[in-house]
Formats: C-alpha cells, structure tokens, sequence
C-alpha cells in the first residue's frame, strides 16, 4: 500500500467535508419518509357518510401472522351505523408491540378499512399502552397515544417528527392529513 | 356389487347411491342439497358425475366389445353428467368424476357458476364464513371468476325467523335442506319454497318457527342462509376454540360442539353420534348457554360480620368453613349434589361420605325406583310399536321424541360405510309414509300427542297400572298393539315414575317379559343412571335433600332448593342463586361444558365430557371442592383429582371411565342405590339459560317487533325482472 492510496482515501474524506449533510437532527427536525414506509394503521371512513369502512370481519386478525390484531364484532344499529351493512367492529385493537408491520391486515382487508399510515413514534413506558383502539387509529387521529398524551399536558397540538416525500399520503389513507 | 369410480373397483351392498360409491372409492364429489340424514333430492346438481352401466343381450349375454379373450362387457354411457346423490349404483357401472372426466369438471364449475350468480358474496360479514361448504367448494370446484355483470337478486336480508334463527334470503342457494328437515325429522310443515325460478324464496307461512328442534337447521345449511341468532357475529368459526363434549341437560347426551372465543362460550352446534342423537340436538341443548359466560361467580364467597357475602381466597374460605363446622359430629354434615355431576365427581363424594361417616347423603333429581334401560336409542328407532307412560318428552328428553317421530316415518337408519354415514341413503324419501297406529301416549297431553295413532287421557301416575290391566278400550287398543308387536318399545315418563315404588317396577318387569317389551325409564336427572350405582342416597337415619332444612349443616353442589340447612351452609354453583344467597360460603363450581369426565345416559351409555375454554376464575369442579372440604374438616381427601377419582370409580363400581370412547359405550352397573324421592317435574328451560345480557335482549326485541331497514344498498330495480 503506498502513499498514493492514503491520499485517496483521505481525498474522499476531504471531499464530504465540504457537502451537505444527509442526517437530519432528528426530533428538531422532521425526517423525511420514503413513498415505501409503513408505520401505525389507520381505519379509514367512508368519504361523505362518514361511516367506518371497517365492518368488523376479523380477517385481518385472522391474516396477521404475529396475532396482533384482536376484533369484536356486533349488529349495527339501523338508526345510527356505525358502518354500512349489518356489522361493525365493536372492539378493533392493535398490540403495537406484536405487530412487523408486514401489511397483511391491509392486503387481506375487504374494504380497505385498515390502511399502514405513516406514524411511527410509539414509544412508551408500559407495554398495556401499545394496545391501540379503534378511538386510537380512525381517521382524523393525529399522533400515537404517547404524542397525544404529551400533547395534552403540554396543551400543545401535536407535533409529528416526519414529513413526506412528495407531501402527500398514499391514496389508500383516504382522508388522512399529516400536519 | 362392484362397482368402477375413476378406475378404481370397489365392492358395494346392493341400493348404495353413486355419491356413496365415489366416497368409499376415496373419490370427491361436490355436493350441497345431500345430507347424511335427510332424503336425497338432487335440488343442487352439483354432485354430477359421468356414469355408465353395461347392457345385457336378450340371450342375458352381456354386450361385449373387443374380440376373443380381450372382450369386456361394453358400457353404455349415459349422454350428459347425472347427479350422483339420487342415482344408485349398479353391477358394474363405471362412474367418472371431475378427477378422471373434463366434461364433469367443466359440468360442476358450470354448476357453480350458476350457483353463485345471485349470491351475494357478503362472506367478509357472514357468520358462515369460514365453515362454508359454498365457500369451500366453490374454492375447490368453481372457476374462481364470475362472468355476471348484471345486478344481483335482492331479497330480505337478516330476516328472524324467530328469536333463535335469523333468515338472510338472499344468501340461499335453494338446496332444500332445511324445508327436508323440518318434514322428516321432526315432522312439521312450516318452512317452504315460495314463487318460481330465480325468485324463490324461503319462508314461513305464519311467521315464526315452532320451539323444539328449530336450531338444527342452522347446521345443516350449507351457507349462511339460516344463521344461529344467539351467537350472532360472537366470533368467526376459526377463532372458536371447539371443544367436542356431551351435552348434560336432559338425560339423552346429545353429541356436541362447544365453541368458545376468547374464555367465552358463544356457541353450541351438534355433534354426530349414530347411536344416541344422529346429527340433531334441542333448542335448549343449542340455544340455552349463555347462562355459562353470564354472572358468574369466580371467586368464593365468605358472609362476614356484617351479614353480607364478600369475595375471598379459596384459603379464606376453608378458614371460614373450619371455623363454621367446628365442634359438628362429621357424620351430621349433610352431603348433597345436583343430578347432572359426573361418575367421577359423584365417586369422590360417596367416597368422602364414607370416609365421614356420613347419613344425610343424597343427589336430585332422582326418582325413588330405578328402572334399568333395556332399550337403545336405536331401538326405539327401530320398533315397531312405541307406547310411552306419563312423559311430556318436550321437557324431559327431547331427542328421544325425534327417534320416536324417526320411528313412525319407517325407523330406516342410513347405512355406514368407510366414510362414515352414507351421504345418501336412496331408501329415505321426502314426505314418507308415516305409521302413527305404531305410537301410543298415554298421559297428558305433549307435543308427541299429534303424532300419536293411540291417545289415552290418563293420569300419569297409574298409567302403568292401567296399561298392565286395561279397562278402556283404548288402553285394550294399546295393549293390543304391544302383544301384537315383534319389537315394542315402553316408554316410562316422570308422571308414570313419580312415586314409583318396587311395585311399580315388578309390574313392569312382568308386562315387558308378557309383551317382549323393551323398556326406557327417562331418568330424573342428566346423569341421574350413572349416580345412582353410587352410594348417594339417604343412608341409615339420613336425611336427603327434600328436608334440608333439618340437616345440622350442610355441603350443597349445584343444586337449588332456595333454602339452608338447619345449620352452617356451604354451597357449590356456578352462579349466585337463591340457596346461594342464603349461604356462609359460596365456592364457585365450573359448568357441564367446563367438566372432563364421564356421564351415562338414558340407555346406559357412558358418554365423555370434554372441557371447554370457558373463562370462569377461580371455580373448581367437585372433585377439587371436596378436597378444599376435606381439608376444612381434617380429613384425607377421597380422590385429589379427575385421576384419583377415576381409581375410586373403577374401586367402587368397576369402571374405567378412563378408556371411555367420543361415540360412548354401554354400560350396566351391577348394583343401583335407590331411597324415596321427593316428587320433581322436570323442566328443560331454566330461566338462566335465557341471556340476561340486556344488550342482547334489546337486539333480538328490534330484530322481532321492530321494522329493519339500513341505509345502504336499497334494492335496485332488477333487469328483466317480472316484478
């Protein structure tokens, strides 16, 4: 190995020196996300009547393969749906800490009602906290329950630590806006 | 009879149906309107094959082809697929299935297509979901694809039959099933097709389904059409937890599937057993559960100071038992169980009763004879007179009124094969002939009086009497029928055993030897032929349960007479009731459905129970409680565990129960324990084993009174529609 190749090495180093850095100095700052990223479901709506697209049917439970999805389901009650049809789930949570993120939910959902959003600041301090409820994941919900709670004790608006390329969610998280 | 499917010969009786054929060969053929014990019909068409016989010569030659030595017997295909389930088999006939033939392949996906053109493919909402056999099939035999663009049929959807059964008439397939059903099995004409063509419907023609046996046909269909009400969306078929075991309510142990979800029962269905059920089981036995996941107690009760029964810890409750009975002679501590405890739960405690010494020992319900069974289920089936004494089946043994009712259409049981029961039997017919000379009740008035040929008013309590020395002309009629009969079959019902003493048994011992009579005495109690081989029965100077109130203390499990004993009072159950409420401890007590262990039944079959994945805390079945007892008292405990107390069975009455089948065999005990008894009437709905959950309640009170209209998807106007 000669001089040469140090200097090289070194010109390499020299040269990044004086680019612009690609870490962001995250929380400060907001990361950007790829198109690709998959973090916290959302149940989405049906644009105009505003009725949950869920219906209760349990086959993303029955698909995921870390059984972190549990349902309940019962009988809608005709003077005011809940979802169109004559189901809807009473009880729809996510262990947070059982799921990967793999998508199952969302490929083997009928309706299109469970949806990965792009929200991935979970972290808590008690494992009953990553239980998320229907109230937790439908649409118009902005934060994980450890940002809401902050939140609230701040009286602050939530304050996402992402931002998207491109700005705009997937078309498959109907309805859902990212401040 | 040999016959060829796909190549493969197969030897079968003469009369088996080709549907069977392809079966015992190892073959698959779709099929939806067949069913094991209901009459062939080919409403469905799915379980079409190819199929052709070969022809004889006027000479009675077979027809040949090829030449010399090489010629076989030429076979005459029949021009286009046949449905295999109403065709029988013949002496050589050749049958090919979609595994061997295109054109039946191409037939069945056809078929299938036709099928699902106006179904509406709502599986993702369906309870049926799942456990489809439309789902299934369609998946095994279907294109996969629909090529029907227009709109679908309309028709009322999440229709109640009745409080138990929910209609959703667009999902039905027309298969017959359910309208076969309800003629041939329990021989009542209420549901039917109505209109023609694509816009035939099912209904009823008053509304409503009579009570009794209604709950089978949510078996039975083959898609979600008619769909259990009480388990209404509880749970999707692969989260139940299902758990096969024998249903204790009433003393015929019907074969059943417990589905749990989540430590909560939500559904029963039927099991099959060929012996003891077939495939059918009682509204009861299918719809009255709930009480299993409602308000129970799963921790034991101690009263305190103040009066009042506050939770406690098991230790805290042998504390407080140990101090209630202390300075109590042991042999005064009264001993008494519900009739519907296992061999094993009953084999501990006659055990510990031994071990105390103790008198007041008694279980209820019982009768005060025992009249051992000498008739199967399958006999009653199978006779060819039945004549049943002072019993209201609707309330004491359901099941055995619909093997009567199989009885008076020809007692023809399906044949079984390798496979198991023959899909389809071409000996069952619709609408069968129907004997009702071959039945006579003698009693009050029950849901059996209308199929009856032979009805005698009578009081039930001397009915035997009467029927051993007849004064009427009916009862001549009647008496006329056992003498002439080859296979009679007597009957004995709670009316006729009430105050039954050894007599009454002597007197039917003789008219059974005169007539060759086989004879049924409905017990008591689920399980009451099983405990009454157990010493648990008033010993000398005891006192049984109809005078608790003079025992000095008393251990009571399962049972309630709405009153304590005289003394310090402990009672086991599974819920807070009456004698509960009056209790100094309450010990919470597991179901029927949450047991492992062993019952017999009517006809002296010893039928296994299986624990079901039931939430119910820190309840303990018997076996455990009398240990918990035993150790209050300072005694050794007879048996610590379902082992143990298999051993002190198989000590005391010579029986493994450990060996015992799903199917059940049967037994008899050398020895049975019989006491006077209280007079009981039995009563197969309880007011607990309605739901109590309001919710519930409210919902299936909307669902009958109230009008039910979504907002979605209002009934487009249908394209080339007449209407």
């Amino acid at each position: 190995m000669g001089v040469l190749e140090i200097a090289k090495g070194m010109g390499v180093t020299l040269g990044k020196l004086f680019q612009k850095p690609v870490t962001v100095s995250y929380p400060e700052q907001r990361a950007t996300l790829q198109p690709r990223f998959r973090g916290r479901h959302i149940l989405t709506r049906h644009p105009g009547t505003n009725l949950e697209k869920c219906i209760g049917c349990s086959l993303c439970a029955a698909a995921c393969p870390a059984y972190a999805i549990y349902v309940e389901a019962a009988e809608n009650d005709p003077a005011a749906p809940v979802s169109p049809g004559e189901r809807y789930a009473k009880v729809y949570e996510i262990n947070m800490l059982r799921c990967i993120f793999c998508g199952m939910c969302e490929e083997a959902c009928p309706t299109g009602a469970v949806v990965l959003g792009n929200e991935f600041e979970m972290a808590d301090y008690r494992s009953r906290d990553f239980v998320y409820a229907k109230e937790d994941m439908l649409v118009g919900v902005t934060g994980s329950i450890p940002q809401r709670r902050e939140a609230t004790r701040l009286g602050k608006p939530v304050r996402l630590g992402f931002q998207l390329d491109g700005g705009q969610p997937r078309a498959e998280l109907e309805g859902v806006k990212y401040p | 009879m040999k016959v060829h499917v796909d190549g493969i010969e197969v030897e079968l009786p003469a009369g088996t149906s080709a549907i069977d054929a392809v079966f015992s060969a190892g073959g698959d053929v779709p099929y939806f309107c067949a069913h094991k014990y209901l009459s062939p019909l080919g409403a469905c068409r799915m379980c079409l094959v190819e199929s052709g016989s070969p022809r004889k010569n006027p000479d009675g030659s077979f027809v040949m082809e090829g030449e010399g030595d090489a010629a076989t017997p030429k076979i005459f295909w029949f021009p286009k697929p046949m449905a295999s389930c109403t065709m029988q088999a013949t002496e050589g006939m050749h049958i090919r299935t979609a595994k061997t033939s295109e054109v039946v392949a191409k037939a069945q996906a056809g078929m299938m297509e036709f099928t699902l053109l106006n179904h509406p493919l709502d599986c993702p909402t369906c309870d049926k979901g799942g456990a489809c056999e439309l789902q299934d099939r369609a998946f095994e035999y279907g294109y996969g694809a629909s090529r029907f663009g227009f709109d679908r049929r309309h028709a009322e959807k999440h229709y109640p039959l009745s409080d138990f059964v929910i209609l959703d008439q667009e999902r039905c397939i027309h298969c017959k099933r359910c309208v076969r059903y309800f003629e041939e099995v329990p021989g009542q004409e209420v549901l039917d097709f109505i209109e023609r063509g694509g816009h035939t419907f099912i209904d009823t023609e008053e509304g409503g389904l009579p009570t009794g046996f209604s709950g089978n046909i949510t078996d039975i269909c083959p898609v979600g059409a008619l769909l259990d009400n009480v388990a209404r969306f509880r749970g999707r078929n692969w989260e139940y937890d299902h758990t096969p075991t024998t249903c204790t309510l009433c003393p015929v142990g019907c074969s059943i599937t417990v589905d749990a979800r989540n430590g909560r029962l939500e559904r029963i269905v039927a099991g099959e057993n060929r012996d003891v059920n077939e495939a059918w089981i009682c509204d009861a036995g299918r719809f009255g559960h709930p009480f299993a996941s409602e308000e129970r107690l799963t921790t034991p009760l101690v009263r305190n100071e103040d009066g009042a029964l506050i939770p406690a810890t098991w230790d805290e409750a042998i504390t407080a038992i140990n101090r209630g009975l202390l300075g109590l002679p042991l042999a005064d501590l009264g001993l008494f169980v519900g009739a519907d405890a296992t061999l094993e739960e009953g084999a501990a405690l006659a055990a510990l009763a031994d071990a105390l010494n103790a008198r007041h020992v008694d279980h209820f319900p019982r009768h005060s004879v025992f009249i051992a069974p000498t008739a199967t289920l399958t006999d009653v089936a199978t006779a060819d007179a039945v004549v049943v004494l002072g019993a209201d089946l609707g309330e004491e043994a359901p099941v055995l009124e619909l093997r009567i009712l199989e009885m008076l259409r020809g007692g023809l049981l399906p044949a079984e094969f390798a496979h198991g029961t023959a899909i389809a039997d071409l000996r069952l017919v619709e609408r069968p002939a129907r004997r009702p000379e071959r039945l006579a009740v003698i009693g009050g008035e029950s849901r059996l009086w209308g199929h009856a040929g032979h009805r005698v008013s009578a009081n039930g309590e001397n009915a035997l009497t009467r029927l051993a020395h007849p004064d009427t002309d009916d009862l001549k009629a009647v008496r006329a029928l056992l003498d002439g009969a080859e296979r009679p079959v007597l009957i004995l019902g709670a009316d006729a055993l009430r105050g039954a003493s050894g007599s009454a048994a002597a007197l039917l011992a003789d008219l059974a030897s005169r007539t060759g009579a086989k004879v049924i005495a409905i017990p008591a109690g689920p399980n009451s032929n099983g405990l009454a081989a157990l010493n648990l029965v008033p010993r000398t100077g005891g006192l049984g349960v109809d005078r608790l109130g003079e025992v000095p203390a008393a251990f009571i499990s399962r049972l309630d007479p709405g009153m304590r004993a005289g003394g310090f009072t402990v009672v086991h159950d599974t819920h807070l009731t009456a004698t509960a409420q009056l209790a100094d401890v309450v010990l919470p007590a597991v179901t029927n459905y949450e047991k492992r262990g062993t019952v017999q039944n009517l006809e002296g079959r010893l039928l296994p129970l299986n624990p079901a994945a039931i939430q119910s805390g820190e309840a303990a079945d018997l076996i455990r409680t009398l240990t918990a007892l035993a150790e209050a008292l300072g005694v050794k405990a007879p048996a610590r565990g379902q082992r143990g107390a298999q051993t002190l069975l198989m000590g005391s009455v010579g029986v493994n129960t450990a060996t015992v089948q799903v199917g059940g065999a049967l037994h008899t005990f050398a020895r049975t324990f019989v006491a006077p008894a209280a007079p009981h009437t039995p009563k197969l709905w309880t007011e607990r084993m309605r739901s109590r959950d309001r919710d519930w309640v409210e919902r299936i009170h909307d669902l009958v009174e109230g009008g039910w209209t979504l907002p979605v998807a209002p009934a487009a106007p249908q394209p080339g529609g007449d209407d």
